[in-house]
């Protein structure tokens, strides 16, 4: 699968950088009053289309309270000539395991889910969305767009990259054109590198640690290099991670040698704890066991006397069913347990197990809690059948 | 006779024998997927359909049947996982819904129901699920599993959930109720 999304996203690179020879627009906070041409207001009313298409797939990730904290960390980013000029800087959350943010012309930033939860601090969902921002304010999609030879290409070409990722990839193409391109290829690597160098201007107004945008693209990269897979989205390609990489030390070293700033730990911490249970789940779903494993530690890590991190890393064992798995899974069930006694999926986790070991007497135990810690169980005819097959069976327990 | 209307002739008469729709009324069975099921009337078999027998009265956009045989241990499409030795019936059914979640052509999707039942006298599982098509039609679905290895058999009714679901669903019972493996597993 490596080498098929490397081949078909070199090619999306290529087919983008071969019309991005126009001249540069100048800046949205540059001009005295901005009001976008008339191309231009059409490309914003095709980017609300879109956002309203994607806004109803059932992608968005439904938490106040973090989108919430996102929008104000943008808030906190948006330069005031912008914020004058009427253009409106929102964050969306998309439910998507894949590393990936992209920015619509109109100011509109959606975020996934997958690269929100890999991050250590504000500062780095700071340096995220001043990057994004800065393709907002620098007019890039506009210029890009205006200019690109064939369009229907980068959708198609999307499309192909994004085929091994199923419902997760589907996203390139449910963005539409301009979200493709905003989302799959990023723009020529010169608006990218403009991209970079406003986005750590805009962080350290802001007050924020510079340094934390260089760690946050060093961190993708070796996520992607331990799993040894390419994504269909920009932030999930190598030589795209790389270019940041060099362009933002390059910019540290040279301009902002001594700067430092706020990273922002606990509250970011505080608010993506919830998120990083939920993207688990997500990559669970399409059998990214090794990025689920690493999100629910790092749950376990902030809350190791919750029972929720336990829990869903035993789920992750016992879906897994790899040799050892069914002994941790019960070990993952039992540290549960000890965190909430009162915990019932814990024990039904338990009850399964210890089912398919034979171990009867445990298995009925553990079902029979189960039930009477959650009468109303939706699954809980499941549970009786097993109830009543252990009872027709001869007692056996170990 | 100009030669195009020769063409169009001789296609139309090669196509009249290809017709990919078979009408099927009482027992239907297949030795390949080893079962054996009951059709009412109006109902047709689509030919070409591999990894299992599609059947439909108003055309495959609106409502289907379809009946599978899958190897347990061939990885799901979507999900890109297989059903491992051991596992039980609920736990076929958290992966199979699993691999629906993960299907891009499935969008808004709900899991309306997932409960043990019946299946060819075996104990399998049930799943309703909705959701809408690319194209924003709204569908329904119900799946009866039997993992049974080394397979895992499944019987499929989806349809557009206004009006052709509940049409074809008293139909669909009836060749669910139906179902029977021809040979037992080993």
């Amino acid at each position: 699968m490596v080498t098929y999304c490397r081949i078909n996203i070199s090619i999306l690179v290529a087919i983008l950088l071969f019309g991005c020879a126009t001249a540069d627009l100048p800046p949205i906070d540059e001009q005295k009053s901005f009001k976008p041409l008339a191309d231009e207001e059409r490309i914003w009313k095709r980017a609300r289309e879109e956002q309203a298409r994607l806004d109803r797939s059932g992608h968005l990730y439904k938490n106040p309270e973090l989108s919430d904290y996102a929008n104000r960390v943008a808030a906190k980013l948006v330069p005031g000539q912008v914020r004058s000029q009427g253009v409106a800087i929102e964050i969306r959350i998309l439910k998507n395991p894949l590393l990936n943010a992209f920015a619509y012309p109109n100011g509109v930033i959606y975020v996934h889910t997958g690269i929100l939860v890999k991050m250590e601090n504000e500062a780095q969902l700071a340096a995220l969305l001043g990057h994004e921002m800065s393709h907002t304010i620098h007019r890039h999609a506009f210029e890009s767009y205006r200019n690109a030879k064939n369009t229907s290409a980068v959708l198609v070409a999307a499309q192909i990259a994004a085929a091994p990722f199923g419902t997760y990839g589907l996203l390139a193409y449910t963005v539409g054109a301009l979200g493709a391109t905003a989302a799959v290829s990023g723009y020529s690597q010169g608006r990218e590198s403009e991209a970079d160098g406003t986005g750590l201007e805009l962080m350290m107004a802001a007050g924020y640690d510079p340094r934390e945008a260089l760690r946050l693209f060093q961190h993708l990269k070796t996520e992607l290099e331990e799993q040894n897979v390419e994504e269909p989205f920009f932030f999930g390609t190598h030589p795209r991670l790389q270019e940041r990489i060099e362009n933002i030390r390059r910019l540290l070293d040279t301009k902002y040698p001594d700067a430092r700033g706020f990273a922002g730990t606990a509250a970011f911490n505080r608010h993506i704890s919830e998120l990083l249970l939920d993207n688990a789940e997500a990559d669970i779903a399409v059998g990214r066991f090794t990025s689920a494993r690493k999100c629910i530690e790092k749950y376990i890590g902030l809350h190791p006397s919750r029972p929720e991190g336990h829990y869903r890393l035993g789920e992750l064992y016992r879906q897994r069913g790899e040799a050892g798995d069914a002994d941790r899974a019960l070990s993952a069930y039992a540290a549960a347990v000890r965190c909430d006694p009162g915990h019932p999926a814990a024990y039904k986790g338990i009850g399964l197990i210890c089912y398919k070991q034979h171990r009867r007497k445990q298995a009925r135990e553990a079902f029979a809690t189960y039930l009477q810690l959650h009468p109303g169980a939706g699954d809980a005819a499941y549970i009786k059948r097993y109830l009543e097959e252990l009872d027709t069976k001869t007692e056996g327990s170990r | 006779m100009k030669k195009s209307s020769i063409t169009a002739i001789i296609c139309l008469l090669l196509f009249a024998g290809c017709d990919p729709w078979v009408p099927v009324e009482g027992e239907f069975k297949s030795a390949g997927h080893n079962f054996t099921v009951e059709f009412p009337q109006h109902w047709k078999r689509y030919n070409p359909e591999k990894g299992g027998v599609v059947f439909t009265v108003d055309g495959l956009a609106l409502q289907f049947i379809r009946i599978s045989r899958t190897p347990a241990e061939k990885a799901l499409p979507h999900a890109k996982r297989n059903f491992g030795k051991g596992m039980l019936q609920e736990e076929a059914a958290e992966l199979i819904i699993q691999d629906l979640r993960a299907n891009p052509e499935m969008m808004n999707q709900r899991i309306v129901e997932n409960t043990p039942d019946q299946l060819g006298g075996h104990n399998g599982f049930k799943i309703v699920y909705t959701y809408r098509t690319k194209g924003g039609l709204k569908k329904k679905g119900v799946i009866y599993g039997l993992l049974m290895q080394p397979w895992c058999y499944r019987l499929t009714y989806e349809a557009a959930e206004r009006h052709y679901f509940a049409k074809e669903l008293p139909a669909f019972a009836r060749v669910k109720d139906s179902f029977r493996l021809l040979k037992a597993p080993y």
